[in-house]
This record gives structure tokens, C-alpha cells and sequence, in this order.
């Protein structure tokens, strides 16, 4: 299959500068993109400028708890089939 | 960007009026590891984003990333809080309107309001379509409070933008340009020099010094000489957008009201934007009817200024052009201003690695002319005698089945859009399948509710001139 040039635009630009390219009315939204970028081991090269404005070790730290808050919540859930169960 | 050693590590941003210090103030803020330097040329006239400064809530997102506050705006007289702008146009046999940024009605499950409205309107049972707008309401009877959070509150329903005084903003931009340590030269542009690829190494000022940077931006107006030097390339919109000249005047402030009004006249709008002290007139006209122009500004000289309507394409190698350097267009109140935030905005989401990598700022241009086309579109619906067949798709949808068509880069919100083409005569005149199943004796309540409700709000509320007064002092 010839990838489109618009799709090329797209991954190029990902690899290089980790942004989405935009277009009209676009099915997914750009959380989704980079979720499917990064699923298929396309990691950015470069990145938003904005983010060496922050030390690197608390960007690090920010990340790390931000991980640790998401991984508590999910511990503290029931399982899906107890849900399933309850509501059944 | 691509690895730290390609980060941009200085920018100049060349331009003497609001939008260069904006532009600066921005830059510096959400890059604060990066030399900003602000080359301040001579203000240019026909700069219309530095001169009619009406602004809409774009403007607010920038205040508080600068920590200018609304306090300080309205004490120092710099600026007031503005609900939008009313339109009339007598001869068009429409009633006047108002482009307010905010909610017009409210819609019936996933049905839009202007679809219901149009067909209690076609049947004789509606009010004129800003009737049902808070914003509007509030704008016609010359009242402001800011919004409220509360969903259940009709004051919920908008969002404001303000009218600016230019000498007394640029000074409160000033300040902050230089407790921001920006680093400022005044100078006239000379020349550039040339790098490798193409590029400007430097910006030399008729005064022998250069400046060096990684990144130019250019915010002088539109005569743009780097983006002339670079041969950025221009496009006309003389066949869409009438208007090739623009007479400004001030007067004695006449009444203060919380909305620009726009008035049309034989030659062109006539527009009348009220500050504390004095008012602002503006009317856009042809070439060849400036003198007759000038009497429908109350006998004051005008200032005639030079407009060729079009956009640029803003961005090749390392030079970015901003503001009238990049599109200049008639005068709506507030698009000038308004563009050169989206456009400040997409840079710094956008800004590229050093080398300005083609890929990298291709997005920034495909975005730019996507807005640009869109804008030129929403334009052309205040040229006389707007027809149908020279809007398109966009036009034919909306008459035909009220549906509107939205799109991503668009710089004008939808509520707007929709208030522009109902208020210049665009009224749908079918009624989506989704609208017809809903009672029409259910929406005569609807509406009737809601245009009764709106019409008692203004007396409750303090004269602008109160509210203000009280807003200076917190």
C-alpha cells in the first residue's frame, strides 16, 4: 500500500518535533494519535521547547507521581466482573 | 524541535506597535530560557492591528499568562470590558444585529438553536435572532457584568473581550516588556544578511548595528520589508474584499457603551468604537471615495490609511510575519487583534528546532492558510449585497438545510458565524429532519421564555459606567 502524502506529512512530523499535524475534521483526536504513534515504537526525536523551561529531574518527578497516582486509583478498583456482578 | 543542541536559542521580533510587544511579552513567557530581543521600528500607520484595537477574549488567555490584570487595564484607563459589536445595515431591509462572543439561545437536545429559531421565524413567531442572546441583550441596552459561573444563570452564557486605548496599553505592555528583562533596541530596518540556506543570519538597522537571531519575527505592519526581502508570497483578496482605504478619526467620546457599533453606509461600514475620553471612527471605502467619506465622519480629518486586503504566507526559512504583516483585511472590530494572538499562539505551540525544519513549519503554514481562507469566507459576508454562489458550500448549507459547517482553523467561533449569516440575511429555509420532530407549540414556549426573560435582565443590572467604576477599584 503507497502511504498518503498527508500521512507522511504526519509521521514526519511526529518523529521530528513529537506534534500532531491537524486537519479538518478529523476522526481522532490527538491523544489518540500519539497513543497509536508511540504504540507502533515511533518516539519523537525532538520535542515542545516550552518543556526545557522545567528541570529535567522534576519533569522526572512530576511524571513519576502523576504514574503513581493513576497506578494507585487502578489498585484501589474493584475488578470488572465484581462491577458486572453488583450491577447485574 | 529536534535535540536541545537544535533548540532555538534567541528570537528578534521586529515591529514598533502592539502586536511586536505582545508578540515579545508572549515569547518570553512561555520560553523563558530564550533571548528575546525586540527591535522597535517606527509605528506604521496602516498597521491596523496596532490601531484599532478592539479585542476579543483571545486577548484574555495572553493578560493573565503576563499577569496584566483586568484592575489595571480599566484604572489606567487602558482598556474596557466589551461585550461584542452591533451591526446595522438600514438599507438592507434586516434588522440591526449583534456579533457577541457567546451562547445565542439554547438548543433542544442535539438540535441547534438557529435551526428552531429559523423556523419560528419563517412562520412569523420570532424575535430578531440576538434577541435571544444574553450577551447581546445586554450589549443593546449598553450594560456589562462579567459572566457568571453558575450554568443555571443566564449570565453564564459569554465570554468578553475588550476595547483598548493604543498609547495607554503599549505603555502597560512597556513596563512589563522591560520587569521581564526583554531585551529592546530601537532601530529602522536597513537590510539583512543572508545565511547559507537562505535565511537571515542578521537584520542590519540603517543605523550599522545587526541583529543576530536564530528566529526573526515580523510585526512591523504591512509593508514588511524582511518578508518583502524573503519574498514570502502574497495573496490578493482584492476581487472578494471591496475596501482598499480606511479613514480614522477621533471625536469627543460620544456614549459609552459595552459593544463596538458598526454602521453601513453608501460607501462602506462605518465603524464607532468608544473610549473613556474620545471615540474612535473608522470607515472603509474604495479608492476614489475618501473625500466623500469624510463627511460621514462629522467633519473631522480623517487619517486615510492604505489596506490591501489579502494574506501572506507567513512563514519561509527563519522569518515568521505576524499581524498586518501577514494578513491585512477591512475592519470588522477586533479580527486584526484577534489573529495576531492565534497567530502568537500557534508559534509558540509550534515553534520549530533551530534549523526551522520544512516539516516543522509547514504545520504552522497549513494551519495559517487554513484560518486565512476561512476568515476571507466570513469577510465576504459583510461586502454589499452579499450573494450566495460567492460563499459556497458553506452558504448553500446553511439556506438550504441550516446546517452549518464548522471547521477546526477557523479563527471566528461558530456562535459568531452563524449570528454573521442570519444578521446579513442568510436565514435557513428548511427545517432538519431532527428539528421537525420537535413540537413547535414547544418551542414558541421556548423562545417566547427566553426573549421575555432576556428583556427584563438590563434593568437589574448597574449602568456601565457604575460597573466599571467599581471593577477599577478591585
Amino acid at each position: 500500500m503507497t502511504v498518503p502524502d498527508s500521512l507522511l506529512e504526519k509521521l514526519d512530523l511526529f518523529r521530528r518535533a513529537g506534534r500532531i499535524a491537524r486537519y479538518d475534521r478529523g476522526l481522532f483526536f490527538e491523544p489518540s494519535w500519539i497513543a497509536v504513534m508511540v504504540g507502533q515504537g515511533i518516539l519523537p526525536e525532538g520535542w515542545d521547547q516550552r518543556v526545557d523551561a522545567v528541570e529535567a529531574v522534576a519533569l522526572g518527578g512530576a511524571m513519576d507521581r502523576l504514574r503513581g497516582r493513576i497506578a494507585t486509583e487502578v489498585a484501589m478498583m474493584p475488578e470488572h466482573a465484581a462491577v458486572l456482578a453488583q450491577h447485574g | 524541535m529536534v535535540d536541545p543542541d537544535r533548540a532555538i536559542r534567541s528570537i528578534a521580533i521586529v515591529g514598533g506597535g502592539i502586536v511586536a510587544l505582545s508578540a515579545a511579552l508572549a515569547l518570553r513567557q512561555a520560553l523563558p530560557q530564550v533571548a528575546v530581543t525586540l527591535v522597535e521600528t517606527p509605528p506604521d500607520s496602516a498597521a491596523l492591528a496596532d490601531r484599532l484595537t478592539t479585542a476579543w477574549p483571545s486577548i484574555n488567555r495572553f493578560h493573565s499568562a503576563i499577569g496584566l490584570t483586568e484592575a489595571q487595564l480599566i484604572a489606567s484607563g487602558a482598556g474596557m470590558p466589551l461585550l461584542g459589536i452591533r451591526f446595522d445595515d438600514p438599507a438592507s431591509g434586516t434588522p440591526p444585529f449583534f456579533l457577541v462572543h457567546g451562547q445565542y439561545g439554547v438548543p433542544i437536545g442535539s438540535v441547534p438553536f438557529h435551526e428552531i429559531w429559523a423556523r419560528a421565524w419563517r412562520a412569523g413567531r420570532a424575535r430578531p435572532y440576538s434577541e435571544y442572546s444574553t450577551a447581546a441583550v445586554l450589549a443593546g441596552a449598553g450594560r456589562f457584568v462579567h459572566p457568571e459561573v453558575n450554568p443555571e444563570s443566564p449570565l453564564s452564557t459569554y465570554d468578553y473581550g475588550w476595547r483598548l486605548d493604543a498609547g495607554r496599553y503599549l505603555t502597560l505592555l512597556s513596563i512589563l516588556a522591560d520587569r521581564m528583562r526583554t531585551r529592546r533596541i530601537n532601530g529602522v530596518v536597513g537590510g539583512i544578511t543572508r545565511r547559507f540556506d537562505g535565511g537571515i543570519a542578521s537584520v542590519q538597522l540603517s543605523d550599522g548595528r545587526d541583529v543576530v537571531a536564530d528566529l526573526f519575527i515580523e510585526c512591523t505592519g504591512p509593508a514588511a520589508p524582511l518578508s518583502q526581502l524573503l519574498e514570502l508570497p502574497f495573496t490578493d483578496w482584492g476581487a472578494y474584499l471591496q475596501a482598499d482605504r480606511v479613514l480614522i478619526a477621533d471625536q469627543a467620546p460620544s456614549c459609552v457603551g459595552s459593544c463596538d457599533a458598526v454602521t453601513a453606509t453608501q460607501l462602506g461600514w462605518r465603524t464607532e468604537a468608544c473610549l473613556s475620553d474620545r471615540s474612535m471612527l473608522g470607515i472603509a471605502v474604495r479608492a476614489g471615495h475618501e473625500h466623500a467619506a469624510v463627511t460621514l465622519l462629522d467633519g473631522h480629518a480623517p487619517e486615510t490609511v492604505r489596506l490591501r486586503p489579502g494574506c501572506r504566507d507567513p512563514w519561509r526559512h527563519n522569518l515568521l510575519a505576524i499581524g498586518d504583516a501577514a494578513i491585512a483585511v477591512g475592519p470588522v472590530p477586533g479580527v486584526h487583534l484577534h489573529l495576531a494572538h492565534l497567530a502568537i499562539g500557534r508559534a509558540i505551540e509550534l515553534m520549530p528546532g533551530r534549523d526551522c525544519h520544512i516539516s516543522e513549519i509547514d504545520e504552522y503554514r497549513r494551519r495559517a492558510a487554513r484560518e486565512g481562507a476561512r476568515l476571507r469566507n466570513f469577510l465576504k459576508l459583510f461586502e454589499q449585497n452579499p450573494r450566495p454562489e460567492c460563499l459556497d458550500e458553506l452558504t448553500d448549507q446553511f439556506v438550504r438545510r441550516g446546517r452549518f459547517i464548522s471547521y477546526d482553523d477557523d479563527a471566528i467561533p461558530d456562535e459568531m458565524w452563524i449570528a454573521a449569516l442570519i444578521g446579513r440575511g442568510f436565514i435557513p429555509q428548511a427545517t432538519s429532519t431532527l428539528c421537525q420532530a420537535i413540537d413547535p407549540t414547544q418551542a414558541d414556549a421556548l423562545l417566547t421564555e427566553l426573549c421575555v426573560g432576556l428583556a427584563t435582565l438590563p434593568s437589574q443590572l448597574p449602568s456601565y459606567r457604575d460597573y466599571l467604576a467599581t471593577a477599577a477599584r478591585r
